[in-house]
């Protein structure tokens, strides 16, 4: 069956390269450059996602207030919501998770990676379907690159809060979920109280809430990052549903941005 | 990493994240396909995203790989799999 994209992508030059590539790919994509021919695409036609270029201002806000409309719309509000964005723009993510965005992708991503993620969105909605969840491990490499952005020291910064998810959270369903760590008034919620891997951490310090990543500095990570790997195996290995391989969703070993670094020793 | 033809009426710029041997297989692609078509009358400049990543932002590169024909001008891109000669030549109207 041939996926239905509805891609709001307002960059000239990547209006015309995007489309193009996902059709190569096999995908049928319609793509709008204004927020407000969003609707109107979805009055005349069913989509099973959408994907939302939130980097040319000012578009970016209006494209999170008709993401804030179809949530709120019972008729849209199961459609998935990917947003892209490129790396730093950590307060842009929180926006537009915020405003009800499923997902987000930095740019630029590789091809297969994102191809991936897709394929990940569209096989949770056929789950969904069958009143099924889906566990996608694959995020989490994301989630490491994601706190990778920020510095060295914060290369573990939400593998506790993955953790904590996980624990606390009774997995979701999703590992994606996490990402709304990324909220900094979620991540308050999620990270206050004594975790066994980290110290206290002072919440009340402006640095963390410009930052996605703001509790990994007072974190031993080579340790911690042990430990947790260690931990999140061994409890998703009880689920059943994980295996290494999924973990490490690269092409070599060299690509995975803990190992690469050196930070990790993932097994 | 740079083919370099100076004064050449070809350049291409190729956009990779890394330099894993996924990398280099499509460079290797890029580099006999318009070996073969320009006999090798062109410059081509590979950029590693990891290693540059402002540069990615600054001429909004989407994904990996891109290849972008920088001249002639006006200038192209094509994105993702750049190993298929016929789209390649289609898309950066290459002869």
């Amino acid at each position: 069956m041939e996926r239905k994209i509805l891609l709001l992508e307002p960059d000239k030059q990547l209006a015309a390269e995007f489309p193009l590539w996902l059709r190569g790919e096999g995908y049928d994509v319609t793509n709008v450059v204004e927020p407000e021919k969003v609707l109107a695409a979805l009055r005349v036609a069913s989509f099973d996602c959408l994907i939302i270029d939130i980097d040319l201002e000012p578009l970016a806000e209006i494209s999170l207030k008709f993401v804030r409309r179809l949530k709120a719309d019972r008729r849209y509000s199961g459609l998935p919501i990917t947003v892209l964005t490129y790396r730093g723009a950590g307060r842009k993510i929180a926006s537009a998770l915020e405003s009800g965005a499923d997902n987000f992708v930095f740019k630029p991503f590789e091809c297969d990676t994102f191809l991936q993620r897709i394929e990940s969105i569209f096989k949770e909605l056929d789950l969904r379907g069958q009143g099924k969840k889906l566990l996608d491990l694959s995020y989490i490499d994301y989630l490491i690159q994601v706190s990778g952005d920020s510095g060295k020291d914060d290369l573990l910064a939400l593998f506790p809060v993955v953790f904590r998810l996980l624990i606390a959270e009774k997995i979701k369903g999703i590992i994606g979920d996490p990402v709304c760590v990324l909220i900094d008034r979620r991540a308050r919620e999620l990270i206050s109280g004594r975790h066994p891997f980290i110290e206290d951490v002072p919440l009340n310090d402006g640095h963390f809430q410009d930052r996605m990543c703001g509790v990994a500095a007072r974190i031993d990570t080579e340790e911690i990052g042990k430990a947790l790997w260690d931990y999140i195996h061994t409890f998703l290995n009880l689920v059943g549903t994980l295996t290494s391989d999924i973990l490490m969703n690269g092409d070599g070993e060299g690509d995975h941005p803990q190992r690469r670094k050196g930070k990790v020793q993932l097994r | 990493m740079t083919a370099s033809r100076t004064g050449s009426k070809y350049a291409f710029r190729v956009y990779v994240a890394g330099r894993s041997s996924q990398s280099l297989r499509v460079v290797g692609g890029i580099q006999a396909i318009l070996d073969e078509v320009l006999q090798g009358m062109y410059a081509l400049e590979v950029i590693d995203i990891q290693e540059n990543p402002q540069v990615a932002e600054d001429e909004g590169i989407l994904a990996t790989p891109t290849l972008c024909r920088a001249r002639p001008l006006p200038a192209t891109r094509i994105i993702g799999d750049l190993n298929d000669r016929k789209k390649v030549l289609k898309i950066l109207e290459i002869r």
